[in-house]
């Protein structure tokens, strides 16, 4: 079966290495996982190569993560993605999920948090 | 105001990012000026504010080593900043749920007490809570109060 491809949207570096970590902890070891620090990054990526999944942070200079998604689904990408965010209120929530996110996993994570909302999709 | 809320969010980072334990400390860290680091990110909206996260270098690097699972000689500098900065977002983005809404977060800052030691304004809420991870000290402090002028959403 081929790989899943996964693309972890973060200015952290740090950050994008957890996500990592935590998506082999969480039992999702088979993966190809890209890697972009900006949402231009991100999107430039999404523009040039197919992923089964994105996952990305809120809160990042230059282009939001919901700036992102809104740009994406512009340009008529359909491709599935979910936040990784510190911001988990009901607000921030209505607004991911109006504009086409499939889920918001809320910082601090956990393995079990990924699981329960990835498994669907990297399963 | 606080304190209780801002001290289980704390232990909740820590705990789940960088596995280390956090415990309530007696007293406030005692610092270096020159050397400590503090994380700093701001709010605006219906409140207005700040949360800073104020500690030694050397924890900070601990900090930073645990997060990233490498040894605190092999970080750069940046690698440091970087947990710093992930750390009080996290803080931040979880006290902002303690807030009236709308509140929009900053982006995070990393910087020496020195140059960041500015006078800040009493604000509604003034909370600090001294902590220790790992036998070193640190601190959070929120410092909020309702907007000077009101937001636009």
């Amino acid at each position: 079966m081929a790989k899943h491809k996964v693309l972890v949207v973060d200015d952290s570096k740090a950050m994008r290495l957890i996500v990592r970590r935590t998506l082999r902890q969480a039992g999702f070891e088979d993966l190809d996982v890209s890697e972009a620090g900006t949402g231009k990054e991100a999107f430039d990526l999404i523009a040039s190569s197919s992923f089964d999944l994105v996952l990305t942070d809120w809160n990042m200079p230059e282009m939001t993560g919901i700036e992102l998604l809104t740009k994406l689904r512009e340009e008529g990408s359909r491709v599935k993605l979910g936040f990784i965010t510190t911001e988990g209120t009901p607000e921030m929530r209505a607004r991911a999920n109006a504009a086409g996110a499939l889920f918001l996993i809320t910082k601090p994570f956990t393995p079990e948090s990924f699981q329960a909302s990835l498994a669907e999709f990297l399963g | 105001m606080f304190e209780a809320e801002i001290i289980e969010i704390a232990q909740t980072i820590w705990e789940s990012l960088i596995h280390l334990p956090v415990e309530l400390a007696p007293t406030p860290p005692e610092l270096d000026t020159k050397s400590a680091l503090r994380a700093t990110i701001s709010f605006s909206g219906a409140w207005e504010g700040q949360v800073h996260a104020t500690m030694s270098a050397k924890l900070g690097r601990r900090l930073a080593a645990a997060t990233l699972q490498t040894s605190a000689s092999d970080l750069l500098e940046e690698d440091t900043q970087d947990v710093l900065k992930e750390l009080i977002n996290m803080l931040g983005g979880n006290i902002k749920a303690l807030l009236p809404p709308p509140c929009k977060l900053s982006l995070p800052e990393v910087a020496s007490v020195s140059a960041t030691d500015s006078a800040l304004t009493i604000r509604t809420v003034e909370d600090t809570v001294h902590l220790a991870c790992d036998r070193e000290g640190f601190s959070i402090r929120l410092s909020a109060g309702p907007s000077s002028s009101p937001p636009r959403s």
